[in-house]
Order: structure tokens, then C-alpha cells, then sequence
């Protein structure tokens, strides 16, 4: 029985059966009914969903539940199914998978058969992981693909970049976006990285879909293309020659050619494409004594897109500080030294680029080798091209522009010269006209270069120095007949010595008488005595003279015998050497311009006449008559010297190192003549630089004659080099040259420094190595293993007076230019810039 | 007291399992007395979890939980109708009555059963 929700009690129904709290019933509710309930997957009922009952319509309520009340209790059930989601749910849910159904009515049951709708899920897919990789410029965009793989609309929710990367500002992806199912967007992302390296970093995007938020790793790569020289397979340093063991490079791991691999293991072949630089023409670039002109550069840093072949713009900025261009004559076209530079293509080799092998010369002589050389100077006939011919100090600039990028390089060529050696020109003799030593030094340095030697003039403003005789205050005895007796009979040497004093010139004329079986010594000290004893008048009465007296016992010496190495025996000339003598003011007042200016020396002649009549005693005359068979003479020097080995033996020689070297005795000197020989020395005589010659009777004095007449065919030049025991240490090298080699094509002033600097020079015999080794001269034999300049051993002959002569000779362990760098570091210490301790001995 | 609320309580309990078996037959079989018993025992349970002590909403319970189930899961407004019971501030009567009117007004005294799956 029903009871009363309010009090419990049975209600009875008057009509029917009961009546429960005031909601009717009534019948006996024995009918069936059928609810079409729908739900989401969350349980939650669903409004709005259309369903149908045996073809009958209807739409759900509040709770979900489509009643259709009463229906038809029968056996076969009846189709159900529901058909559509609420207008309000379509975007976010979906029929069920089974949307249709039987249902079978029960009497007096209310038969629920329910649907769960199938929500919908966006899926968030990032189509393009895009990588920043190797990339070159301040910003890189890329569009990422967004895609909505699942099957409800997706919204993005925050986007939040790492660092180094932001969103494009045209994008138009941005938070709240939607995307329908299987459509795209595009969020459009920027890359900045600043600064060179990787970065990388998160993406993240939130969304509804479930998998929310989403990562993306993003990855970028800024990277700096640079230029690199490298020769080969090694990379050389780029050092100054003045601290590096250059010897280091040269016998270690790096290569002494060209071609980064060493001579004696290289394919034969690359020899064959690339001719060493023979001669002249080139300069140096890393290694003065390596291969003096190949080199590569290569790109390294590269992005990833570069492309195969890149441009690059090479272009000689500098020479010797000078910028370029700007300097008249240096237009050569197609090369690099044109204002434009030279066009070169670097082609990609794995992860670098490279260039083609290059060279840099001095001229354009050798641009025909190939198209790979550049110029950065050349030695027109004008002093400020020479000037700028320099072969040390270039910078060599490289340019390029990758993918927008611009690409520089500047590389010193040459480092510094292991040695700066000044050179002076000095004309004797001379006739006029005008040569052009700056445009010759030019030269001189082109043919050396690669010897990490460079030349300069000793004194720019002073190319060409007209010299005047200097004061002379030396005679020199026995220099040339070496004898141990000064004369065999009785002699008066006459000297004349001129000074000024107060305005006026005055001249002490003394006499010393030398009796036969003297030796030079005592003739010295009899002169010595009368210059003591003169006294002048007037002005001159407190003036002393005085000499000082120098003698040389031991023989002169010279290198004879078959040679070329061992050197050639040693063999002494006459018994003695001579003997200086040095006027000099000891006492009294300041005279200037003391010099002697009368050697002369008389004997005694006595004839005798016979009476003409026959009668009479016969006619005696005593008178003094000029011997030239007395060496006495005074050269234009001013100090007393000796050289033990010259050879030809000639005092003039000497006297011309002592006159024109440097004032300060710092240089190589060159003399300059338009005479040659014997001419030469007339003209040198004639300028009152030399006794050798006497006008009057037109004669060459003493041992000098055959010497001088072999110099009278010939115009070889000849060097002079002082061995360092002359009392002037500085007097270095003196070159003689005729005006004929000075000429333009000769490359005798670059011979003669060669015989110089290595210690070798034309008073010794010639050395064959010498010319055989000699690669830079012309007649010099093409460069190949079997004489690679670097590892070539050098002898250089020297001769010592160790407690008696003897010949002897050092072998300098590596190449030509060690033997001049060490030939030079020995004697001229302070040419070498930096470091003065070279290993090469 | 405890005679008489013995008494009280018997007679609760016999009219619940009339009820039953007048308006639930086939349930009423299927429990069986002593099903019906336990049945109303845990309505009555549940009802004083919710502050439902009278008789009549005791029985309002146990008619609800016959047609719909012990916890209204065959209900489409069981998530309604739980909300509605736990709200213990409201009077009781007002609570049942509107359980009554919506819930029991729907199945006008049915059973609701959930159609077997296919």
C-alpha cells in the first residue's frame, strides 16, 4: 500500500487504487515506455539531441532523455538510434560509433537505452622541424606548419619562444588561433642569434589538445666564414722571421714546398703544374726561405648553403706600409694589384672552400705562368715606385660576400726580413748622366726576395753621392813589393804635408834619407824623425807634427791552388807585409785640412862628363832623380790598415773601401764608374784618389801593372768584402761596378751582393758552388730536389790568422740564404732586425 | 522506549515489504523477504546520511531505488537527485517533494531498466 510521504499513512484512492502525495496516478501504470537517453562521455546528459523510436522523432531534454511513453509492449523490438548532436555540441562531439539500436518494451517497465555521444579531440602536429644549421646574418626566418591531425577543432592556446628565437611580425598565428580539423596554419618564426654558436631551445604551444602543451625543439647555428692561408696540407703561422727558428718549419712537419707535401714523397706531377719560381719576379709571402710565392687560401666557417663556388676579391692592400694603389705604374690588369683586385674562385672541398694555388710576384713577368698570380708593385723608372717595391710589409687583403655576408681577410706577406741591409751608390768617375739606383735597388730586391733579406738605401735623400778624395794622412811602405829591405841603395823619400792655419796654407816639406839594406820599418822612423823636427813660421811656428808608425811582419796572403772545396791553399806574397805611417798634429795651434800632398822619393845620380878638350879633368854632376823603384805611396785613406787576403793585390782596392764606404761605415757600398779597368783607376787617379798612377811618365807603379791591365779588358764588377780584422770593422762591402753593369737587364749588382753577403767575393777564386747554387742568377740551374733552396748546405770559405794563416771553412747547415743570414749576423748584427742569434752556424 | 520503538520499527517494516509486494511484485520476488528487509534497512541507512528520518521519506527512497536503483544509476537525473538529497540544510519534506515530483512523477511508478548492450 501507498503510504503518505507527509505522515506515512495508507492513502487509499476513492477511484482507483491509491494516490500518492498529490501526483495522481491514474491507472495501474502497467504500460511500457521507451527512453532514448544520451549522454557524453562524461556521463553528462545531453540537450538537443535528436533520436528516433520506430521511425517516430524526438529531441532530448534537460536530463538527456528523449521518453517516448507509452509504447506497444510486443515481441520484436523496436529500432532506435540517435541521429544528430546538439547544435550547441557539434563542434566538440560526435554521433557514437554505434548510433543505432533495438530496444524490446516491457510491460510496466520503462526501457532505457542509452548513448554516449563520442567527444571530439583536437591533436596539434608540427609538420616542419626546420634547423637553423650553419647559417650566416643577423636574422633567419622560417615558417613552421601547424596541422590539426585529430578530429575537433583545435585553438591554440600561449606561444612561448626560447631565446634566440621570436615570432615573425607579419605572423598571423597567434594565441586563440583556431584550426579545423585537417586544415593548417603557419607560424612564422625568426631566428637572431647575436652571436656566433649554436643555440637552441623549446618552442612551446598550448592548445586543447589533450597532449597540451606541445614541444618544439628549435636549433640554430650562426656561423662566421673566415678566411685562412694554408699552403698544402699544413698551415703555415704567419711569423716574422726575427723570432722564429724559420728551420723549425723547414725540417719538421710542415712542408718545405710548395705543395704541402715534402719534395722527396710529393707526386712528381704537381712539380709539373707548378713550376717553382726560378729567379727573379717573385716575392715572398709566409716563409722567405720556403717556396717564396705559392700559398692557398681557403673559407672555413662555411654555412650550409653556401653555394660550390664562391667569389673572392684578393688584392694587395700594402707594400712596405704604403697603401695601394696610388702608386704611379701600378696598373697591371687582370691582376690583383689593379684597384678592383683580382678575381678568384674558391670551390668547395668537404667543409672548407679553397682557392687555387696563388702566387704573388713583383712584376708581371710571371703572370703568364698562370692566371693565379697577382702583383703588388712593380719597379717602374720612378723613385717612388722603386721606393714602394719593397718586398716585406704587403698585406694581402681577401674579400668576399657569402650569401650576404661580407668576408675579410688581411694577411702579412713576408713577416719581416730576417735583415735590412743599406746600400749606398756612389759615383767615381763619372761622366753624367743620370742611372737610377732607387729603380736598381728595386731590383735587388725582387732578386732576392725570398731570402728574407730586404735592401734600402743608406741614404734616402743621397742616391747617388758624387765623393771628393778624402784628406790623405797615410804612407804606406813596401805595400806592393813585400820586400824585407825598403831599397838596395840610398834614397831620399820626400813628403810634403799641407795644412791651413789662420787663413793661409802652409806646406811642411821634409826630407828623410834611407841608406841602403833599410827595411820599410826604419824608413818609416826616419820620415817619422824629419816630420818631428820641422817647425814652420808665423802662424805655424807652434805647430809639432808627428806619425805613428804601423808594421806589418807577417806576409800578405792570398788563396791559391785548385779548388773549389776544400779552399785553396793559402800562399804568401813577398816576405813582409808593409808598413803604414800616420801623419798626424800633435801639438800647437788647431790646423785644419792636414793632409800629405807630395810622396816622392830621389836618389842620388852622379855623372860624369869628359872634358871636351881632353885636356881637363872630367865634369862630375851630382843630381837627384825621381826612383820609382821605391814603393812608397799614399792612398786616400785616413788610418792605417791591413788586409791579408786580396786579391788582385791592389792598394787602389783597398783605398777605395776605405774612401767611399759610408761615413759611417754601415752599408754596401757600390761604386759606380762609366770607365772601367785601367781606365777606371786613371780616372781615379786623375781625381787625385790614387798614386798608383803617375801622369808624368804615364806608368803604373809597382806590381799593380798586370793587375791593372787585366782590369783594363775586362768589366767585371768585383766586390770587396772586408773580413772583419780590418782596424774598421765597420767597412763591410764595397762593389765596384762599370756603368755597363750597372745598366737596366744586368743583374750584376744583385751577383756581386750575393758574393757579399755569403762571404764570398772576387778577391778570393771563384767559388763554383757559388754559381751553382746561386739560384737566383741567371745563369743559375732550375730549382728541383736535388737543390731545394732551403736544404742545399752551404761551404763558405774564410781566412783566418790564427797565430799564422790558414784557410778554413764553415758549413752552414741549411741553404743559401742561411749562409747569408749567417754571414751577415756575424758581421753586420745590427742590419738584422730582432733577433741576432741565428742557429745557422 | 525500546519495546515500543521495537513495535514502531516492526510495523515500519511490514508495511515497506506490503508496499513492495503491491507495487514491486517482481522485485518484491526477485529480493525476497529478506531481501526486501535488507533493502529497506539500507534505505533506511541512507536516508540518515541525508537527514531523511521520517517514514513517508524513507519510503520515497525505497521506492526510488526500486525503480532506478540503490544509488538512482538508471536515472538521468541520478547527478540531480544526489545534489538534491545532500543539501541536508533544506527540510526534509521539501527535498522528497521534489524528489518525488520530478523523479517518481517521470517513471509514474515503472521500474527503469537499462537496455542489455548489443
Amino acid at each position: 500500500m501507498p503510504v503518505c510521504s507527509q505522515c506515512g499513512h495508507t492513502i487509499d484512492c476513492p477511484n482507483h487504487a491509491h494516490v500518492v502525495g498529490s501526483v495522481s496516478q491514474p491507472c495501474p501504470l502497467k504500460r511500457g515506455a521507451v527512453w532514448l537517453w544520451v549522454v557524453d562521455e562524461s556521463d553528462g546528459n545531453v540537450e538537443g539531441a535528436t533520436v528516433t523510436f520506430n521511425g517516430r522523432t524526438g529531441t532530448t531534454d534537460a536530463s538527456g532523455v528523449a521518453a517516448f511513453d507509452p509504447v506497444t509492449v510486443q515481441d520484436d523490438p523496436y529500432d532506435v538510434a540517435v541521429t544528430a548532436v546538439p547544435s550547441t555540441r557539434e563542434k566538440t562531439h560526435a554521433l557514437p560509433t554505434a548510433a543505432t539500436g533495438t530496444v524490446t518494451a516491457v510491460q510496466a517497465q520503462i526501457v532505457t537505452k542509452k548513448f554516449t555521444l563520442r567527444t571530439l579531440r583536437p591533436k596539434l602536429a608540427v609538420v616542419d622541424r626546420h634547423d637553423f644549421k650553419k647559417v650566416v646574418g643577423a636574422s633567419h626566418k622560417h615558417t613552421l606548419v601547424l596541422k590539426n591531425e585529430g578530429d575537433g577543432e583545435l585553438t591554440l592556446g600561449a606561444i612561448t619562444f626560447p631565446t634566440h628565437f621570436k615570432a615573425d611580425d607579419t605572423n598571423a598565428v597567434t594565441t586563440g588561433t583556431t584550426i579545423a580539423v585537417g586544415h593548417e596554419a603557419e607560424l612564422k618564426i625568426e631566428y637572431t642569434p647575436g652571436a656566433v654558436g649554436e643555440h637552441s631551445g623549446d618552442l612551446t604551444l598550448a592548445s586543447n589538445d589533450a597532449a597540451s602543451p606541445k614541444a618544439v625543439a628549435l636549433h640554430g647555428e650562426l656561423v662566421k666564414p673566415a678566411f685562412e692561408l694554408f699552403r698544402g696540407t699544413g698551415v703555415l703561422p704567419l711569423v716574422p722571421f726575427a723570432t722564429t727558428d724559420v728551420a723549425e718549419h723547414l725540417d719538421g712537419a710542415l712542408p718545405d714546398t710548395d705543395h704541402g707535401v715534402d719534395a722527396d714523397t710529393r707526386d712528381p706531377s704537381l712539380d709539373a703544374a707548378f713550376t717553382f719560381p726560378l729567379k727573379t719576379d717573385y716575392a715572398t709571402n709566409v716563409h722567405a726561405d720556403a717556396d717564396p710565392s705559392v700559398f692557398r687560401l681557403r673559407l672555413k666557417g662555411m654555412p650550409d648553403a653556401a653555394p660550390d663556388e664562391v667569389a673572392v676579391v684578393v688584392k694587395v692592400l700594402k707594400a712596405s706600409g704604403v697603401a695601394l694603389p696610388g702608386v704611379a705604374g701600378f696598373v697591371n690588369a687582370g691582376t690583383a694589384g689593379v684597384a678592383a683586385g683580382m678575381p678568384v674562385t674558391f670551390k668547395k672541398n668537404g667543409a672548407v672552400w679553397e682557392s687555387p694555388y696563388l702566387r704573388v710576384a713583383t712584376t708581371v713577368t710571371d703572370l703568364s705562368k698562370g692566371a693565379t698570380a697577382m702583383v703588388h708593385s712593380s719597379y717602374a723608372a720612378t723613385i717612388a715606385d722603386a721606393a714602394n717595391a719593397k718586398q716585406f710589409g704587403r698585406v694581402l687583403e681577401a674579400k668576399a660576400t657569402v650569401m650576404g655576408e661580407a668576408v675579410a681577410g688581411e694577411y702579412p706577406m713576408g713577416g719581416e726580413p730576417w735583415a735590412r741591409v743599406p746600400v749606398r751608390f756612389c759615383a767615381v768617375g763619372w761622366a753624367g748622366g743620370v742611372l737610377k739606383p732607387l729603380a736598381k735597388l728595386a731590383e735587388l730586391n725582387q732578386y732576392w726576395a725570398g731570402q728574407g733579406l730586404e735592401f734600402k738605401l743608406h741614404d734616402p735623400l743621397v742616391p747617388l753621392a758624387q765623393l771628393v778624395a778624402p784628406p790623405r794622412l797615410l804612407l804606406t811602405l813596401n805595400e806592393h813589393t813585400g820586400a824585407a829591405l825598403f831599397t838596395d841603395h840610398d834614397v831620399r823619400v820626400e813628403v810634403t804635408v799641407s795644412f791651413s792655419i789662420g787663413g793661409g796654407d802652409v806646406d811642411a816639406a821634409v826630407t828623410a834619407d834611407v841608406a841602403a839594406g833599410e827595411t820599410a820599418s826604419q824608413a818609416a822612423a826616419h820620415i817619422k824623425n824629419a816630420l818631428g823636427a820641422w817647425r814652420g813660421g808665423g802662424a805655424a811656428s807652434a805647430v809639432r807634427l808627428d806619425a805613428d808608425v804601423f808594421d806589418f811582419a807577417a806576409p800578405r796572403v792570398v788563396l791559391t791552388g785548385p779548388g773549389p772545396n776544400p779552399p785553396a791553399d793559402l800562399t804568401a806574397i813577398g816576405a813582409r807585409g808593409p808598413t803604414d805611417l800616420t801623419v798626424k798634429e800633435t801639438t800647437g795651434a788647431a790646423v785644419t785640412n792636414l793632409r800629405i800632398t807630395r810622396v816622392a822619393a830621389t836618389r842620388e845620380v852622379t855623372t860624369t862628363t869628359p872634358d871636351p878638350t881632353g885636356n881637363g879633368p872630367p865634369t862630375v854632376t851630382v843630381a837627384r832623380v825621381a826612383d820609382t823603384s821605391v814603393d812608397a805611396f799614399s792612398p786616400p785613406v785616413a788610418q792605417a790598415f791591413h788586409d791579408p787576403v786580396c786579391n788582385p793585390p791592389s792598394a787602389a782596392m783597398r783605398a777605395w773601401v776605405r774612401a767611399f764606404g759610408s761615413p759611417g761605415r754601415d752599408a754596401v757600398t757600390v761604386l759606380i764608374s762609366d770607365r772601367v779597368g785601367e781606365q777606371a783607376l786613371v780616372a781615379l787617379c786623375e781625381a787625385g784618389l790614387s798614386t798608383l798612377y803617375d801622369a808624368n811618365v804615364d806608368t803604373l807603379k809597382g806590381r799593380m801593372a798586370p793587375e791593372l791591365a787585366n782590369l783594363a779588358s775586362s768589366t767585371s764588377p768585383i766586390s770587396i768584402l772586408n773580413f772583419g780584422r780590418w782596424t774598421e770593422p765597420q767597412a763591410h762591402f764595397v762593389i765596384f761596378l762599370g756603368r755597363g753593369n750597372f745598366s737596366a737587364g744586368s743583374n750584376d749588382l744583385q751577383h756581386e751582393v750575393g758574393h757579399t753577403l755569403v762571404d764570398c767575393n772576387h778577391t778570393l777564386r771563384e767559388p763554383s758552388w757559388f754559381y751553382k747554387y746561386e739560384l737566383m742568377h741567371a745563369s743559375g740551374p732550375p730549382m728541383g730536389k736535388a737543390n731545394r733552396m732551403t736544404r742545399h748546405k752551404i761551404k763558405v770559405d774564410t781566412a783566418l790568422n790564427a797565430g799564422g794563416w790558414k784557410s778554413d771553412y764553415i758549413v752552414l747547415a741549411e741553404g743559401y740564404g742561411g749562409a747569408a743570414r749567417a754571414r751577415i749576423t756575424q758581421l753586420a748584427p745590427q742590419w738584422c732586425t730582432g733577433a741576432t742569434d741565428f742557429p745557422w752556424t | 522506549m525500546a519495546p515500543f520503538q521495537r513495535r514502531v520499527m516492526a510495523a515500519f517494516f511490514d508495511r515497506m515489504a506490503a508496499m513492495v509486494a503491491q507495487d514491486f511484485p517482481a522485485e518484491h520476488r526477485a529480493l525476497g523477504p529478506g531481501g526486501v528487509r535488507a533493502l529497506v534497512e539500507r534505505m533506511i541507512a541512507w536516508g540518515a546520511e541525508h537527514r531523511v528520518v521520517t517514514e513517508g521519506g524513507v519510503a520515497v527512497l525505497l521506492t526510488l531505488a526500486l525503480q532506478y536503483g540503490e544509488g538512482f544509476e538508471r536515472s538521468p537525473d541520478r547527478a540531480w537527485a544526489l545534489r538534491e538529497l545532500a543539501e541536508v540544510a533544506r527540510p526534509e519534506s521539501a527535498r522528497i517533494e521534489s524528489l518525488l515530483r520530478r523523479m517518481a512523477q517521470r517513471a509514474q511508478g515503472r521500474v527503469v531498466v537499462i537496455a542489455p548492450e548489443e
